[in-house]
Order: C-alpha cells, then structure tokens, then sequence
C-alpha cells in the first residue's frame, strides 16, 4: 500500500514538473526572437570540401566558440562544395536572414566575379566582416637551378617566353590573379603556361613531382615544404616584407608598386538580419579570436588575423575588384 | 618505438575507443549513400578534447570501418553501401541468394582484413620510398592509367560488349555535364541551374545499384525475403581456398595500394580493376557475376588496400590520397600540427600511432565482423515491404547529405528511373558508373597534360611510367577480344 501511494507521488511530481517545464519552455519561446538569440545551433556554410582552408577555420571558431561556452549553442559546418562555390552562395541567399546561417567565404568571390564564372557579385550578400588574412608567393623547387632567385626568374623568362609552367588552384581563383599580378608587374604577362589544378593539394602534388616549374601559393599551402627544404619562395606578391620571410625579395624589391593580392576571408550572411543579432554573433566571434588557442591556430596556418568590421571589409574587397578589373581589361586587350 | 606505441594505445581506453570508432564507421559504410568521408566529419568534434594520437586512433578506425562496411549490404541485399564495393555485390548477392550468405560474408571479411594487412605493410615499410615514387605520377600517367580501368568495362559488361560500351559512353557523355574542370565554365547544362554541379558518382551509382533494384525488387513482392535464411555453412576459407586464391590477394592488395597511393583516384576504382583482373586471370570466369567467391575477395582485398595505400601520401607528403584521408589531415590540422614532409621526423610518435591503430582497428574489424555474421543476416532479414521502403529513404537522405544539395537526390532519382528500364532490356548499368567515376578524370587529368605539354600528345607514349600503363591497356584489350574470337569460333 505505502509503495504504491509512493509510485503515484512521484507520478504526480513528474507531471508537475513537465507542465512547469513546459511552461517555461513556452515562456522562453513567447520572448523576442532577438533576445533570446541564440536559442538553436547556428550553421556556417562553407564552399568547399572537409579537409580544406576555410573548413577549418570555420571548425576551429566553432571548437572554440563550445569549449569556452562563448555561446549557449553550437556551430555546425556545413559543406555545400558544388556547382563551382555557386551552391553555397545560393544557399545562403536563400536562407532565411534570422542569424542561424552564415557563410564564410573569401576573395574567391571576387576574382571568380570578373572572370565570369560567378554570376552573384559578394555585396548581394550582407558583409559581417573579416577574420583572416593571407599573402600570395611564387615558389620553385629547391633543386630546380636554372634560376636561383626572382631577378633570374625573370630573366629566364624573358629569354625563354612560354617555356615555363605555373600551377595554382582553380582558373580564376585568387591564387591565379595572384600569378597574373606577379606576371604584369614584371612586364612578362603571356609569358609563362598558367596550369589551374583542382585544388591546392593537386597542384602541390604535380609541383613537388617536377611537372610544372612554378607554384603561385598562399603562405599557408607551402610554409611546411619550405621548412622541409623541398620549395623556396622566389618572391613574395606584396609591396611588404613577409614577417616570416623577411629574406624574400618583394614586388617593391622589383620595382613594381603593384599592390599584391590578399587573400581576405571573413563572413557573409543572407541580407535582412537585425542589427542586434549581427553583433551578438561577430562578439562571439571575436572572442574566439582574441583566445591563445586560436593565435597558436592562426600562427600554423601562416594566416595573419584581420578582424575588420563590415565597412573596411566590404572597401577591401571593393578596392580589389576595381585593381584586378583593371588587370583583367589589360590582359584581354593583348 | 614501434612497441612503445603499441604498449600505449593498448589501454582499455584507447581499445574502447577503437572498437566503437570501428562500429560507427561499420554502420555508415553499411548504409548505402553515407561514406567514410562522412563517418569521420561527424565525430571530429568529438576528438577535440583527446588528445592528438588517441583522436588519430578513433578516426583511423571509423575509416577502417566504414570501407569494410560497404561488403554487407552489398552481399545481403545487394545493394553496394560505397562506391568501393560495387564489385563485391555482383557476386556476392547471388551467394546470399542462393543461402550461402554466410560463406560470401566470411570470404568478404577475410579479404578485408588481407587487405588491410597488405597495405599496413606497405605503409609501415616503404612509405617514404613509395611517396616519392608516386609524385613521379604527372597527368599522362593518370591519363594512362585511368584508360587502362576503363578497359575494366569489358569485364563488367555481362553478355553483350556492344551494350556495355554504349553504357560506357552514355556515361562519359553524362560526365560532361557541370562545370568544366579546367576553366569552370557551364557547359551542356541545358539551362537547368540543377545541372551546373554536374552528375557525381555516388548519387548515380544509388540510383543504379540501389533506387533501380529496388523497383524491380517490388514487382515481385511475393517472395517475401530478399534472400533465404542463411545455412550453416563454415564461414572461414578452407585451405584449398586460400591456396587457389593466393595470388588473387596479392594481386588484388597490390592494386588497391597503388591505387590508394595515387592521389585523387579513389577506392573506386580499385575495385573495378581488380575485379576485372582477377576475372581475366580466372580459370573459370564465366563464374563470374554468378557467385564467384574469387570475385568478392578480389573487390574486398584492394578496397582495403587502398587505405593504407591512401595514408601513404598523407603521412609521408602532407596531401591527401582520397575525400576521407583529407578529412582526417583537418583533423590534424585542427590539433595544432601542420602535416607535411616533416611530419615523421617531427612527429614520430604520431606517425607510429598512425601505424598501430590501422594495425589494431583491421584486427577488430576483423573480430567484430566475423562475430556479426550471425547477427547481419538476421537484421537485414525483415519483411521486403518493410525493408525496401527504409532503404530507398536512408539511401535519400545519403544522397543529401554528400553535399547538402537537393540535387543529388534528383539525380539519385532520375538515374533509379533510367537504371529500372537498362535493367528491364538487359543493358548492364555498372558501365555507366565507371565511366561517371573516371571520365571527369581523365578529361581533367588529359587537359592539364596538354596545357603543360604545348598541346603534344606525345607524352603519353614517351614517359616510362604512362608508356607501361598503355602498354598494358593494350594488351589487356587484345586479350579480350582474342577470347571472344576463340569463344564465337568455338560457340
């Protein structure tokens, strides 16, 4: 008899506490939408396979973004590699502007933008703002000595026009523009075979193999084979010196004042997203940013942390549209 | 070294952590249209917090799983759980069919585990050598060594060549479809914005192998199973079996290594080629496609041989051998470390885990599988009506998850539709899907060689490697049809 009184107290104690939940469960979801963000897991679209750049910054943040309970919710990746990085972007113009899609992308949009190959210009999307940064090099195996720096480049070229070939990854990716910037700086544009390859990977693969000559690469795809002594840098595509290679001559060292390509990748978002929400999660953001973890992260990666806000943002990708325009009309016109 | 790792990662943690990694990927690898790829993405969070060389072990062993997987739907219901094992439902369902499941199962898993072997060896013994060797490869020996695995056609055709080479060039034509591979551009998308990703493989190959047969499984609803209750047969090779079939290991290993080592090619296509080998090297192929153990263990060794072919690359260069070894380089990545040439100086311990846990994951994979044989048959033993329906969804929902497209599973859809009726007029559908895994490549891998080459063919018959690879092609083709011209003027 006791046992059974005590079986119905805790069935009634449960029931309580499910309708007290319940209630508040319905109490938290009557409140506005832009207070209570973030009530559901918020996913980053990524443009590309697992495995690459941009993947792993965006799973890095989120890593982050958990361990340190930055955020009550977690940051799923989502990968929509197809249809040429046009799947993801119509993903994400599609999406609803509610804060729990974003899209983490970078200058691919505008290079693929001029070439054609991409009908959505960047600004159609929302501009959050930028997270990371990354220079452009050419390199040459260690044991190729038929030139043994950028000035000798050069020369070969000139004395030996379409001889030389030139991996990178994907026609009309930043890392093309980036060869084509080191091309025209020099006044040898046309002269050398531009070879696009699937992906970076690939074309370290076919450059490390000797069946092309020159590589144009960001710093993170090469720094590990200059370190094994396999590459080395030629030239670096910027009017700086690199920090890392304070050695590598640079386009200035060439005379040049040709303002080299940075590889600018930040977070886009469908338009239409309140104010506060937007800041909520970029706060969030920068936290993780500002953490060792993610400094350790960036260091490997060769990448330079570049959190600008969403107008310096939207100027840089701007001020690269209208110079690689100019490039672009340049090498058409011959 | 190599026994201190193997003293460390033998705690009951890192063990649990094998087991359950091998289990997870099973699964995924069972399940038509989930990958490997796949099974390794979603755990990655869960290896932040453990540590480098333990998350390497747990992710090593879902890899392992999710390949060896594939080998049970393909047997039971016929319907091949991953690309890489397409080859082992040709003549495994037929032995399953004919209630010797358990047999073909036990075969399979043995291959498996051969395979495995064969290629931990490789990796622990020559992976530096091996990956120099492989970067040798440039795109003409890729173009040459893909014609040679389209020749796998002529095998993988049934009864009739002409049919099976118009479904080889539909495919290519389908192939076309999408971006170009060299300049991104559309091209014959017909307008449809569905059409600019292209046709991938794997959505078509559910389609074919899994949408398609289940149609036709439908029409006949009044058998009530898809295959009998298994009968108790042994499930380990008998000696006679491992003596006719010890060359067919070797030869399967050593094709599934050297296709894993390449980058890019996949496990795909081992299977296709050592399928087609070891029916060409066969005393009796026409067995073939009819339940030919010969056939199974020739698929399941070289897909298994491809994983440690494919972490050859990864451990020794830093690039990836396929989709699942470049996940697994992120997740290194995502660790602190920057794989690279340097990596098995650097990190030596790494690197020896890597070699103990793909050790330690084929061996539980191999327990865990040969004690699941009782317990596969009887779930996948339900009510065909119950079981049809579950898979054509879980196939779906595969397809959508390759890449978060509602598009895969048109295609998925619209190729189960054309498969049904190949399958009606007796045309062979598996073709099709070599031709979709192997044109973009080829037309990919044809173009960047001309691109460097000036726009000279010549290299493919002047560069030793792509030279021996066409050689090879050759002959394969001219003993093929000196076989079929003894067999007509015989017939």
């Amino acid at each position: 008899m006791k046992k059974k009184s005590a079986k119905r107290l805790c069935t009634i104690f449960l029931a309580m506490s499910m309708l007290l939940a319940s209630v508040l469960a319905t109490g938290c979801s009557s409140k506005d939408p832009v207070e209570a963000y973030p009530d559901q897991d918020i996913r980053i679209i990524v443009a590309f396979n697992p495995g690459g750049q941009t993947d792993l910054i965006s799973r890095k943040l989120a890593e982050i973004i958990e361990k340190e309970d930055i955020l009550p919710v977690s940051i799923v990746t989502v990968n929509m590699a197809g249809g040429n990085t046009a799947d993801a972007i119509n993903a994400t113009l599609q999406a609803d502007p509610d804060g729990y899609t974003f899209f983490m992308h970078h200058s691919n949009l505008v290079t693929n933008y001029i070439m054609g190959n991409l009908e959505t210009k960047y600004d159609e999307m929302d501009m959050l703002g930028g997270i990371m940064d990354q220079p452009f090099g050419i390199v040459k195996r260690s044991d190729d000595d038929r030139f043994a720096d950028v000035f000798e480049l050069v020369e070969y070229i000139k004395a030996h026009p379409g001889e030389l070939t030139c991996g990178f990854p994907g026609y009309a990716s930043p890392g093309h523009f980036a060869l084509l910037q080191f091309l025209a700086a020099n006044g040898i544009s046309g002269m050398v075979q531009e070879v696009p390859y699937a992906g970076g990977a690939e074309a370290i693969e076919a450059h490390l193999g000797g069946h092309t000559d020159l590589r144009a690469t960001n710093m993170g795809d090469s720094a590990r084979y200059v370190a094994s002594g396999d590459i080395e840098f030629l030239c670096m595509i910027s009017q700086d010196v690199n920090p890392d290679y304070p050695d590598v001559p640079t386009l200035k060292d060439l005379g040049s004042d040709m303002e080299g390509l940075v590889l600018h990748t930040g977070l886009f978002a469908p338009k239409g997203i309140p104010e506060e929400i937007k800041t909520k999660f970029m706060d969030a953001i920068h936290k993780a940013m500002e953490t060792e973890e993610f400094a350790q992260f960036t260091a490997e990666m060769c990448n330079t942390m570049a959190p600008t806000d969403a107008e310096t943002f939207k100027a840089l990708y701007d001020n690269d549209l209208a110079t690689l325009e100019e490039l672009a009309k340049t090498l058409t016109q011959q | 070294m190599f026994l201190e790792s193997l003293l460390s990662l033998l705690s009951p943690m890192n063990l649990l952590l094998i087991v359950a990694g091998v289990i997870w990927g099973m699964v995924f690898g069972a399940i038509p249209g989930l990958t490997a790829t796949l099974a390794i993405v979603v755990l990655i969070p869960m290896t932040y917090g453990m540590g480098t060389v333990s998350g390497m072990t747990m992710l090593i062993a879902i890899y392992v799983g999710a390949i060896s997987g594939g080998l049970i739907s393909a047997i039971l219901i016929g319907m091949p759980g991953t690309p890489s094992s397409i080859t082992t439902a040709f003549d495994g369902y037929p032995l399953a069919r004919r209630g010797l499941a358990r047999k073909a199962l036990g075969a399979g898993i043995t291959a498996n585990f051969v395979g495995c072997f064969l290629g931990w060896i490789c990796l622990v013994a020559l992976a530096p050598q091996i990956a120099k060797f492989a970067l040798k490869f440039g795109s003409f020996e890729y173009v040459a060594i893909i014609l040679f695995g389209l020749t796998a056609v002529i095998s993988l055709s049934g009864d009739s060549l002409s049919k099976g080479f118009i479904m080889a060039l539909f495919g290519l034509l389908v192939a076309t479809i999408g971006t170009d591979p060299t300049y991104g551009m559309y091209r014959n998308t017909f307008g449809l914005d569905m059409l600019r990703g292209g046709v991938s493989s794997v959505p078509a190959m559910i389609g074919l192998f899994v949408v398609s047969q289940v149609f036709i499984e439908v029409e006949q609803l009044s058998q009530k199973f898809l295959f009998p209750k298994p009968e108790k047969v042994g499930i380990l090779l008998t000696l006679q079996e491992w003596k006719s079939n010890a060359v067919n290991f070797l030869r399967s290993g050593v094709i599934g290594i050297m296709i894993g080592i390449l980058p890019g090619i996949g496990g795909a296509l081992s299977n296709f080629i050592a399928y087609d080998q070891a029916k060409k090297a066969s005393k009796h192929p026409e067995e073939f496609g009819n339940g030919a153990l010969e056939g199974i263990i020739a698929s399941e060794t070289a897909n298994n041989a491809s994983i440690g072919g494919a972490l050859i690359p990864m451990l020794a260069m830093g690039i990836p051998g396929d989709a699942a070894t470049a996940v697994l380089l992120g997740g290194l990545q995502l660790q602190g470390l920057q794989p690279g040439p340097l990596l098995m100086t650097e990190h030596p311990d790494l690197v020896y885990g890597v070699f103990v846990a793909l050790l330690l994951s084929s061996i539980v994979m191999f327990v865990l599988m040969m004690a699941g044989i009782r317990i596969f048959p009887t779930l996948l033993r339900i009510k065909k009506s119950y079981l049809l329906p579950l898979v054509l969804v879980i196939g779906m929902v595969g397809c959508y998850n390759l890449q978060y497209s509602i598009n895969d599973v048109w295609v998925a859809i619209i190729f189960g539709i054309i498969g049904y009726f190949l399958k009606k007029f007796n045309y062979p559908t598996t073709p099709i899907v070599i031709s979709l895994v192997l044109g973009k490549m080829l037309e990919t891998h044809l173009r960047l060689g001309l691109l460097v080459s000036g726009g000279s063919i010549l290299p493919l018959v002047t560069r030793p490697i792509s030279l021996f690879f066409v050689v090879l092609t050759a002959t394969s083709l001219a003993i093929s049809v000196l076989k079929m011209r003894k067999e007509k003027a015989r017939g």
